[in-house]
């Protein structure tokens, strides 16, 4: 059972990373490569929040939704005017910056949290805790995994206000065509930073309910790797809609449990997992470019 | 009026400076000269294709492997290194066949090449990693030879890497600029569309283009194995480089990419004299936000409105 909610939590998780994202790809047309960057964002605000500043748990979920809103500025403005392959250089920019600055702003002699030593670098963060909701401690795996999937429906709740909101129906129209859009007398500069200050806020939830419950972080969550798995995610599962990159989340969160009770022997899987999500994003670009689920056709 | 014996310290010091210094320039100009083969190997393919093609990063790593295997086969090293850029074309080749041409036919866009060129890294790589292991490895063995210069010492590996690459760099451009192939090549990297129109097999052409980025790239990726040796996630960082490079010279030209892969090997050797090591992707990636926002077409691009549809 605690095996089952394991994974409910993991998909919690990864479903608001991906609901996120899809706000930015299926919607905006924009392929961000630093949407990891964000979920390491949240998940630090979270436990310095709750580890060095003396917050309680919802108000550094607070703080960490802020953060990554705010920090999405950081893409969101330098890249006012960028599309295409442009954008997706700018934002592994900022990616491999917010690798760097967690990896690097650490300070031995300073306490954790101050100005000279905000991360703790390569040494990560451990003895993050546990959340506590209204004056009881999510110390069961069944609770935290009811925490993970609650904060997970409201994001959804938000996001498919959103997508069903005229908001969310300029910004399909802006994905499909700019200059239309800009004719009609929208401002899509503003949407386009409107929508990645929402997406990087949702995955700095997802960050922050991460952190609580792994109880440790460190810079590795700010990887390439991390934002290449959540593209995957996305792809695999489809854009432009809600359940596709729910479908998607689970789908990849899945493949590795499969091939878990397929006896593969754990030295090599690693290596065939990740070989998988590269042939499933080749044949899918290749067969079926609007994913398994999804509305938005990457053509 | 200082004394003469400090005179005489204050010169010496200074000689050891400038030897210091010019000893971090060849340093850097050896980085520069193998991120400039690799961000050469990135343009062919991306200015007449438009393919983002990040596979570059497995052939990259697959080249230094399969050197390292059949020289331990115990075949003599030319022979291991033709083998391995072989290999190295016909991977890139097939790359094509199976995922860019279809997509090409389709008409995909930039994103759609993207995707696929990143899951035939992820292919590629994993294989690398199941058959050879995760581990780092080396192509040389023992310490290897140096060449002392007054007060340079060049490792016989970095002279290899840096006079290799140029002259690869150097057969290319001048097979670009004096054959007819050279010429055709040129135009499609201009107008794919007119190309076209003109009548010119430009499938063949695109092929040809990946053909060469698999021979530019697997070289690069043995260069860089006898130099600093190798493991199987090398490949993404130094293409990434290489298309920070790209950017930083212009890549809307060929020789852009020799500039700034040249330039941005300097800075960052300065970088690990002057700071730290761990400070270098920040730096490089701070450099290309700087040109993204300020001169997004590099530094011999010109002055040129970047396409809406791009």
């Amino acid at each position: 059972m605690n095996y089952v909610f394991h994974l409910l939590i993991y998909f919690g998780v990864y479903a608001i990373l991906a609901m996120g994202l899809n706000l930015v790809v299926g919607y905006c047309g924009l392929l961000t490569l630093a949407h990891a960057g964000y979920f390491a964002v949240g998940a630090y605000a979270y436990a310095l929040g709750t580890l060095a500043w003396g917050m309680d748990s919802i108000s550094a979920l607070l703080l960490a939704f802020a953060a990554g809103g705010v920090l999405s500025l950081l893409t969101s403005l330098p890249t006012w005017r960028l599309k295409g392959d442009y954008f997706v250089m700018a934002s592994m920019a900022v990616q491999v910056l917010i690798y760097s600055a967690a990896y690097n702003w650490v300070n031995s002699e300073a306490p954790l949290g101050s100005l000279s030593n905000l991360t703790n670098g390569p040494f990560g963060i451990a003895g993050v805790s546990r959340p506590v909701i209204f004056g009881c401690k999510l110390t069961s795996l069944g609770a935290m995994a009811a925490y993970s999937l609650i904060v997970a429906a409201i994001c959804m709740g938000v996001c498919h206000l959103l997508q069903t909101a005229p908001w969310g129906r300029t910004l399909k129209c802006m994905r499909d065509d700019e200059l239309a859009t800009k004719n009609l007398g929208k401002n899509v500069q503003l949407l386009k930073v409107q929508s990645l200050s929402v997406a990087c806020a949702l995955a700095a939830v997802a960050g922050a309910i991460y952190a609580s419950y792994t109880s440790y972080i460190d810079p590795s969550l700010a990887s390439m790797d991390q934002s290449i798995l959540l593209l995957s995610m996305i792809f695999v599962g489809g854009m432009g809609n809600l359940k596709g990159p729910l479908a998607g989340a689970a789908i990849l969160l899945l493949i590795p449990e499969v091939l878990r009770f397929m006896n593969i022997p754990d030295a090599v899987a690693a290596e065939i997992r990740v070989m998988l999500y590269g042939l499933m994003l080749v044949l899918i670009v290749r067969f079926k470019p609007e994913g398994v689920a999804g509305d938005y056709k990457v053509n | 009026m200082p004394a003469p014996a400090s005179v005489g310290m204050e010169r010496l010091c200074r000689n050891e400076d400038r030897g210091a210094i010019v000893q971090i320039l060849f340093n850097g100009l050896c980085n520069g000269a193998l991120i400039a083969l690799l961000a050469m190997a990135f343009v062919v393919v991306y200015l007449p294709t438009k393919v983002f093609y990040i596979a570059l990063a497995g052939i990259y790593v697959l080249a230094a492997y399969l050197t390292k295997q059949l020289m331990a086969w115990g075949l003599p090293w030319p022979v291991a290194v033709v083998g391995a850029l072989a290999a190295g074309i016909g991977v890139s080749l097939l790359c094509d066949l199976l995922n860019h041409r279809p997509l090409e036919r389709k008409r995909s866009s930039m994103g759609a090449h993207m995707i696929s060129s990143l899951g035939s890294y992820m292919i590629l790589v994993q294989v690398v990693a199941l058959v050879w292991g995760n581990d780092p490895q080396v192509l040389k063995t023992g310490i290897g030879g140096v060449l002392r210069a007054g007060g340079l010492v060049m490792a016989h590996s970095q002279i290899a890497a840096l006079l290799v690459s140029l002259l690869l760099v150097a057969v290319f451009f001048s097979w670009l600029k004096c054959s007819d192939l050279g010429l055709r090549f040129r135009g499609l990297a201009d107008n794919p569309v007119e190309m076209e129109l003109l009548g010119y097999d430009t499938d063949n052409l695109r092929t040809l283009a990946f053909g060469i980025s698999g021979f530019l790239g697997s070289a690069a990726g043995i260069l860089n194995a006898y130099d600093l040796g190798f493991d199987p996630n090398i490949g993404m960082s130094a293409v990434m480089l290489a298309i920070v490079a790209t950017i930083i010279g212009g890549r809307g030209t060929f020789i852009g990419p020799v500039i700034g892969g040249l330039l941005l090997g300097i800075v960052r050797s300065q970088v690990v004299w002057h700071a730290s090591a761990r400070w270098q992707d920040a730096i490089t990636f701070f450099i290309l936000a700087v040109f993204l926002l300020c001169r997004p077409n590099g530094i011999v691009g010109g002055e040129r409105r970047l396409e809406a549809n791009e």
